[in-house]
């Protein structure tokens, strides 16, 4: 048999009925007995059966307890009767008077040679009756091994059962003082003689209504007669031991063994610093395990043996723990070795039997796994005529059905299993189509969802019939939501809607559910998750109508425009701003036309008036109401950038630094200018006075806007504007600028306030303190010189002025124009052009009083009509530039052609295209801005005749 | 198995006690007994408090209250005595404390909380007896009492006993089950299962071991008693102390001469006891003759042991006790309650026999 038939064989034995009736009949007979002994030696606890255990212990610990009973009664009983001595032998009275008698003698003798004393006392009578008395009760009892009566006053013993020693101071004198008798009648205590100890019973003795005098004292050798209490007990065993203790746990017998260091405890003197002793001080009766003076775990019980009210004992009784369950572990060891022999025999037993048994069985079985492995030939052999070979008959019957059973599924599985190859191989081409069309939707799905995420539109898909939606990732995006949080439910659609836009937008929205439309586009504000309004274009159209063509599935987009509305606001807000600047300049035009007559009609009057005629007054009054006027003109000139103005390169710092001291007389003590020049700043192209204009107008605004004193802060610095910013200010221009920023820290402004500042007459003044200029002529000024302004401001924070001017790099310095203080006269034709006819005629009357000769005409073709036929001798043509029919301009290049050599000079309200660009003179042009002076008249012709 | 008498005996003391549980003094002014109670305040009338149904302090007091010599050389002082029964030690602490009671007998632990709470006189041993722990047979020691239940009531001598023993012998009082009972169902309990041991003060405990054999002792603990006065009643009426104190001395002397005289002071305790609980109980008197004898008589006359007042003697040692589980004040010194001995009025007592007529006897019956 080879190693693999060895095994296979072993588990064959392993599961055999054999080993199975052994296992089961053999262990099972050993564990039954074993529980048995178990049960009855632990015991059924619920049961309350109680086992050998538990008898034993008990048992064990019970004579414990009746040792040391006995051993209390016998010592409370040996105390008792010796008590009963001593009280016994004071209750005579004639021992009494005795013994008082021989005290006072002895008292008397005190310090006398100890011979006299105990000759004297031998040769009394009493002496003799209480020494008798002491030894009659030494031989009766013969517990004592000496009987002294002591007096109590010198100690001295009057007599003694050892009369070598009457006469002497008792050793234990001390122990009898103390207050005399006053404290006790009765006493036991313990004390040395020599190198001995002894236990004492005193007993006190005294007369009637006396104080004692004398007592009676009985000395007792521990070791002799205390021992004879305790008696070997079988009970105890080898390790037994009874051990005694005084009150303060003094030993009162030897020790079994010696102590741990190897020393013997001595009585009297050892204090036994064990468990039990410390028990039985404090007045505890009981029995417990602990360890005694050698460390060795006992059981003990202990008494506390009170003897008299003033005196007790400690008993301890004490057996090793070993000892006590040496018997228990012998019972086990006896236990365990029957069984083990016990299981041996029966499992022989129950293998021989069991083997007669199941031989046949065996061979049957061995057929069965034969056949089992597909031998189908096996049979098993049939031995004799019991049950197991009728089975073995029936077992080989039914192998034989078996064989042909087995040779007909054959040929029939054979068949079955073409028929299902063909049918798997079908199957199997139909699965890997439908895997790819799978994969196809797959694909197709991954595309769509790729696509949605990717768009930027919000994409949606409202199934209206179920009022559910589905919203693109690019829908959460736009507005900021996570799709987690945002329920495919219309109605919060809805409430997301700007409450201004959410009518309009359901009516278009209605109308296409409702088929009035096809599809709808709307524009609206939604709710971002930041708490802004996004502007939103939706689109959208039904795919699914229902039989009354209501739809049932809609579809469609959302756009954010937020940034186009932005521009598109921006973008009308400059076209209106240009608007009102053109209708600003027209006014100006027109103003300064009669404001220049107004003017030249008031120093023409002046110049016919007496010097002290008291008209004069009411001509002041009006020319400074048309200074203010012409000023105001100005200020709209300036908005609508048609001042004259002489742009030259500057630095603002330069500029401001000069201003400073000009401003903060301006604005006060109250508010501290604070300035912050840019490091290397740029140069901008921006006439000075302009520069003033802006300076002293923001310090204007920011003193009213701080009542109460505050900061002004003018900062400057070099700025280089991207494309993505002007993207998003479409009135900036990408490049170098420089910024000069004025912010203060006034009252702020509201959106809806911002929106309007730089409107002319736009004003949150009082009526009478602003004319709603200012801004608005700064805003014209930054314009005209190719800048760009923002502002922000904050309600009660403050407001900040960037004003971006753009930077030249090369400086460019124009020629001032000298001031000339006297009016300059002349000679010399002069063709006045004006089509205002009141203006023409003021303004040829102070021409003509400064000496020259003025032709006139109303219109430019009246102009043109002089030149017709000839070249006049005018040397200057005074023309107006804005004029029906034709510009100034064109008219003196008309001029010009036929006469080359006149000058001209253009007088205008406001300046106009055709002459200068963006109000900046043209080269070689003459200008003067209407209304003028006579004197600035008088300068400008000067000047241009004398060129 | 317990007899009839115990039963009885039982069901008269769960009678008696199911209202008011042993050893809780705060219930003392409620108690419907105490109620009853009428002290004179005239300041002729001593009032002694007695525990009727504590063996032996109940069965000297009985014998006091019949001794005509007392109460002839108290009424020579103008003065009366008046025995005022008390359920326990604590509950007369109680009344001392008001004023109402003059003079008490109790166990070593009531004493001490008299001697911590009120200016009082140690004047003499009462009994030198033990607390005990019954349990069933099969339960030896202490440790045999881990998981199982025991039976206390609340605030007792026996209660503290039970508890110090376990700390002594390193057991946890958290391993027993401590249940809360009336000490008149201890015997019922345990004989019935319902508790496995009972920590109780005599009789209890050798009435139980006498009715039922399956019944042992565990646990013994020291528990001495003592006769204590206010001392007021020292300052004002030091002549009637010492006539109290005689008969005191009078009647252990004169159980202790005959066993007939033990006997009939046995009968005068059921007496005593039947009427404080104002029923008839049946006991065998030899049962309390026997704890008369071994806790006081063999000690023949009481003086105080100076032992017990020793330096971490035995009250020492039961006042740390006391002060540790918060049953006396902490603050309250050792120092005082040494102070509380008086031994010099008993030894004046004793040293003159014939003047106080301490061995003529004139009892009588009621």
């Amino acid at each position: 048999m080879n190693r693999a038939q060895r095994m296979s064989y072993a588990r064959n034995v392993r599961g055999s009925l054999r080993m199975r009736m052994v296992l089961i009949f053999g262990l099972g007979s050993v564990v039954f007995f074993l529980a048995i002994r178990i049960v009855s030696f632990t015991g059924i606890p619920w049961l309350n059966f109680e086992g050998e255990r538990d008898t034993f212990i008990h048992s064990a610990k019970q004579s414990l307890h009746s040792v040391a009973d006995r051993e209390e009664a016998a010592v409370q009983q040996w105390f008792q009767e010796r008590l009963g001595n001593g009280r016994l032998a004071v209750a005579y009275p004639t021992f009494r008077k005795n013994a008082v008698s021989l005290s006072r003698i002895v008292q008397r003798l005190s310090g006398e040679p100890l011979s006299r004393v105990q000759r004297l006392l031998a040769e009394d009578g009493r002496y003799h009756h209480i020494l008798g008395r002491l030894h009659l009760i030494e031989r009766t009892f013969n517990h004592y091994d000496r009987i002294d009566m002591v007096d109590l006053v010198s100690g001295i013993r009057s007599v003694s059962s050892d009369e070598t020693v009457a006469g002497t101071i008792a050793p234990y004198a001390k122990e009898l003082q103390g207050g005399r008798t006053d404290e006790w009648g009765e006493k036991i205590f313990f004390s040395s003689e020599g190198s001995r100890a002894y236990m004492y019973l005193a007993f006190a003795i005294n007369m009637e209504g006396e104080q004692s005098v004398a007592a009676l004292v009985y000395r007792i050798d521990p070791a002799t007669f205390l021992l004879q209490l305790f008696h070997e007990s079988a009970l105890l065993g080898v390790s037994g031991e009874i051990i005694m203790i005084d009150m303060q746990r003094k030993l009162l017998t030897p020790l079994k063994y010696n102590l741990p260091d190897g020393s013997a405890a001595q009585p009297l003197s050892y204090t036994l610093e064990t468990k039990q002793a410390e028990i039985a001080s404090l007045g505890i009766e009981a029995l417990f395990s602990s360890v005694d003076y050698r460390g060795v775990p006992v059981i003990a019980a202990v008494r506390h043996v009170r003897v008299m009210p003033d005196f007790w004992l400690g008993l301890i009784v004490k057996r090793d723990e070993h000892e006590i369950y040496e018997p228990l572990r012998q019972s086990l060891f006896i236990t365990g070795a029957v069984t083990g022999f016990g299981l041996v025999l029966l499992l022989a037993l129950v293998a021989y039997v069991s083997g007669a048994i199941t031989r046949s069985l065996e061979s049957l079985s061995a057929t069965a796994r034969k056949i089992a492995s597909g031998d189908l030939r096996a049979r098993s052999p049939i031995a004799g005529k019991d049950e197991i070979a009728v089975l073995a008959g029936t077992f080989n019957k039914m192998a034989d059905r078996i064989q042909q059973t087995h040779e007909n599924l054959e040929m029939l599985v054979a068949a079955r299993t073409e028929e299902l190859a063909a049918a798997n191989q079908l199957l199997r081409v139909e699965m890997q189509e439908r895997l790819k069309t799978e994969d196809e939707i797959r694909r197709s799905e991954e595309r769509f969802r790729l696509a949605m995420d990717a768009a930027s539109d919000g994409l949606w898909d409202w199934d209206v019939s179920a009022g559910t939606v589905y919203y693109s990732p690019g829908y959460f995006r736009m507005l900021g939501y996570e799709p987690e949080g945002f329920d495919g439910i219309v109605d919060t659609w809805l409430k997301l809607l700007h409450p201004d836009d959410r009518a309009a937008a359901v009516e278009v929205i209605e109308s296409c559910l409702q088929n009035k439309t096809e599809g709808f586009k709307v524009e609206f504000r939604m709710l971002a998750k930041d708490g802004t309004w996004r502007w939103i274009l939706g689109r959208g159209r039904a795919v699914t109508r229902d039989a009354d063509e209501r739809a049932t599935k809609m579809i469609g987009t959302h756009t954010d425009i937020t940034e186009r509305k932005h521009i598109e606001n921006q973008l009308v807000q400059a076209q209106k701003m240009e608007a009102v600047g053109r209708l600003a300049g027209g006014v100006a035009h027109d103003f300064n036309n009669m404001l220049a007559i107004i003017f030249i009609a008031l120093e023409l009057i002046r110049m016919r008036l007496p010097m002290d005629n008291p008209a004069h007054e009411h001509l002041d009054s009006i020319e400074k109401a048309a200074t203010r006027s012409r000023d105001i003109a100005r200020q709209l000139l300036a908005f609508s950038r048609k001042q004259l103005i002489l742009p030259r390169p500057c630095d603002l710092n330069v500029i401001i630094h000069e201003l400073e001291k000009s401003l903060a007389r301006l604005i006060g003590e109250d508010i501290e200018i604070r300035f912050f020049p840019g490091q290397e700043l740029g140069s901008i192209l921006i006439d000075p006075a302009q520069a003033d204009q802006v300076l002293v107008n923001l310090a204007v605004n920011a003193r009213d806007a701080m009542p109460h004193g505050g900061k002004l802060t003018i900062a400057t610095a070099n700025i280089i504007i991207d494309e993505a910013y002007c993207e998003k200010h479409p009135e900036a221009r990408p490049g170098r600028h420089v910024r000069l920023s004025v912010s203060d820290e006034g009252v702020g402004m509201d959106k809806q306030t911002l929106a309007h500042i730089f409107e002319p007459f736009f004003t949150t003044k009082e009526v009478g303190k602003g004319t709603g200029l200012g801004l608005a002529m700064i805003y014209g000024i930054v314009k005209q010189n190719d800048g760009f302004v923002n502002v922000y401001s904050e309600v009660g924070s403050g407001t900040s002025f960037n004003l971006y001017f753009p930077r030249i790099d090369s400086a460019v310095h124009l020629p001032e124009t000298p001031e000339t203080l006297d009016v300059e006269t002349g000679r010399g034709r002069i063709l006045l052009v004006e089509d205002d006819e009141s203006l023409c005629r003021v303004t040829k009357s102070i021409i003509e009083i400064l000496g020259y000769t003025v032709e006139t005409a109303s219109s430019p073709a009246e102009a043109l009509g002089l030149f017709e036929h000839e070249c006049p001798d005018f040397a200057l043509l005074l023309t107006d530039v804005v004029m029906p029919g034709m510009s100034g301009r064109d008219l003196a290049e008309r001029i010009g052609e036929k006469c080359p050599g006149i000058k001209v000079i253009f007088m205008s309200g406001y300046t106009s295209s055709a002459i200068m660009h963006r109000g900046v003179l043209e080269k070689d042009m003459n200008f003067i801005q209407k209304p003028f002076s006579v004197k600035e008249l008088a300068a400008k012709i000067g000047e241009v005749m004398r060129a | 198995m317990l007899t009839a008498c115990s039963l009885l005996l039982s069901l008269l003391w769960l009678v008696s006690f199911g209202a008011c549980p042993a050893g809780a003094a705060d219930n003392a002014a409620t108690h419907p007994i105490y109620a009853t109670y009428q002290f004179d305040t005239s300041g002729k009338t001593i009032h002694f408090g007695v525990q009727p149904l504590a063996a032996p302090e109940g069965l000297i007091a009985a014998v006091m209250q019949r001794d005509p010599i007392l109460r002839d050389r108290l009424r020579v002082l103008g003065l009366t005595l008046k025995f005022y029964p008390f359920q326990n030690g604590a509950d007369a602490n109680y009344f001392m404390r008001r004023g109402d009671i003059h003079i008490a007998m109790a166990s070593g632990s009531s004493t001490l909380v008299g001697a911590a709470v009120s200016d009082i006189s140690i004047l003499a041993r009462a009994k030198d007896g033990a607390s005990s722990v019954v349990a069933r047979k099969k339960i030896n020691s202490l440790k045999d009492l881990k998981g199982k239940r025991v039976a206390y009531s609340t605030g007792s001598t026996a209660h503290i006993d039970l508890l110090m023993s376990l700390s002594a012998l390193n057991l946890n009082a958290h391993e027993v089950i401590l249940v809360p009972m009336e000490a008149s169902q201890f015997i019922a309990a345990l004989t019935n299962g319902q508790i496995d041991a009972f920590s109780a003060w005599e009789p209890t405990p050798s009435i139980a071991r006498a009715e039922s054999p399956i019944l042992t002792t565990v646990l013994k603990v020291l528990n001495s008693g003592y006769l204590y006065a206010n001392r007021s009643l020292l300052e004002h009426h030091p002549a009637a102390v010492d006539q109290i104190l005689a008969s005191y001395v009078r009647a252990i002397r004169w159980l202790w001469l005959h066993d007939k005289n033990l006997t009939r002071g046995a009968e005068w305790w059921i007496q005593e006891a039947n009427a404080f609980l104002q029923k008839q109980i049946v006991v065998n008197p030899e049962v309390i003759k026997k704890i008369a004898f071994y806790e006081v008589l063999r000690f023949g006359d009481p003086v105080l042991p100076a032992s017990d007042f020793a330096e971490h003697g035995y009250l020492h040692k039961r006042l740390q006790l006391l002060q540790a589980h918060g049953m006396i004040d902490p603050a309250v010194s050792w120092v005082k309650i040494r102070e509380s001995l008086n031994s010099r009025a008993l030894k004046k007592i004793l040293d003159s026999p014939n003047k106080f007529r301490l061995n003529i006897f004139a009892y009588e019956t009621r």
